[in-house]
């Protein structure tokens, strides 16, 4: 996949647990642990604009796009 | 929770609670009629077998042209085939009853169990609609067997009845490949958080 999510990243910087920014954002701590491991097929700008503002960030810190090996 | 793995409160399925609220009256109501419809359909069917002469005097009236009273296993017989039509339509009301139920008390408007129930009862629907030509035919020929040569019927009729039922199984068998489709697409958005 193209898009990488390095949430995981972040919320290890800002020390705060899944659990904590779920609540913060609304989500279930099991779709967070979703969009850690990039098991999902998209996210809102709602949810981006959330989870920026919880862990102080920009899309791109939680996001980054990482080119596939194969031919273009 | 859905097979993506994404999980959503059932509160988001209808954002309009009025239309939940709609939903559940409309599912609870037509449950009862559909148990009803059963209840109504094994009465019948119990009353005809109960009573073999009220069978006998409904063949004939439903065929006005026996002269001869067949009698004995050809009357047996259309008496049989006869209840055909009552058996499909205790089958689809049981069918009703089932997606009713689920409409009404499931967490999610989009189960996957809701286009299979609906191409039931759309199947059930058409059987109806094919079973009302078959049987009056089938129970023509057999009430006038036993009449003299040339004078034996061969009805074939399609009534009103038979053409609306037609149409509402096709309806619903469409309706569950719709339905089918609103499934996937729920999936997708249920795997964008």
């Amino acid at each position: 996949m193209a898009i990488v999510v390095t949430l995981d990243v972040m919320l290890a910087r800002r020390k705060m647990r899944s659990k904590e920014l779920a609540e913060r954002i609304g989500l279930t701590e099991q779709n967070v642990s979703l969009l850690k491991s990039g098991k999902v097929r998209g996210i809102r700008f709602e949810t981006l604009s959330k989870i920026c503002s919880v862990l102080s960030c920009q899309p791109g810190d939680i996001l980054e796009f990482v080119p596939d090996a194969g031919p273009p | 929770m859905s097979s993506s793995g994404v999980s959503r409160p059932p509160s988001e399925d209808m954002t309009n609670p009025g239309d939940r609220r709609r939903l559940r009256f409309i599912t609870h109501t037509a449950e009862w009629l559909a148990v009803a419809g059963v209840a109504m359909g094994l009465g019948y069917i119990a009353y005809l077998a109960l009573a073999p002469d009220a069978l006998a005097i409904a063949l004939r009236r439903e065929v006005p042209g026996v002269v001869v009273d067949p009698g004995g296993p050809a009357l047996t017989a259309a008496g049989l085939v006869s209840l055909i039509p009552a058996l499909i339509f205790i089958a689809a009301m049981w069918s009703a009853r089932t997606l009713f139920r689920l409409l009404g008390r499931a967490a999610t408007v989009f189960d996957p169990a809701a286009p299979s129930l609906l191409r039931r009862i759309g199947l059930l629907a058409v059987a109806a609609a094919v079973a009302g030509v078959v049987v009056r035919m089938t129970v023509g020929l057999l009430m006038t067997s036993a009449n003299p040569p040339g004078q034996q019927q061969l009805v074939l009729s399609v009534s009103s009845g038979d053409v609306t039922a037609l149409l509402v199984g096709l309806l619903m068998l469409a309706f569950a490949l719709v339905m089918r489709e609103g499934i996937r697409l729920d999936e997708d958005n249920r795997s964008i958080l």
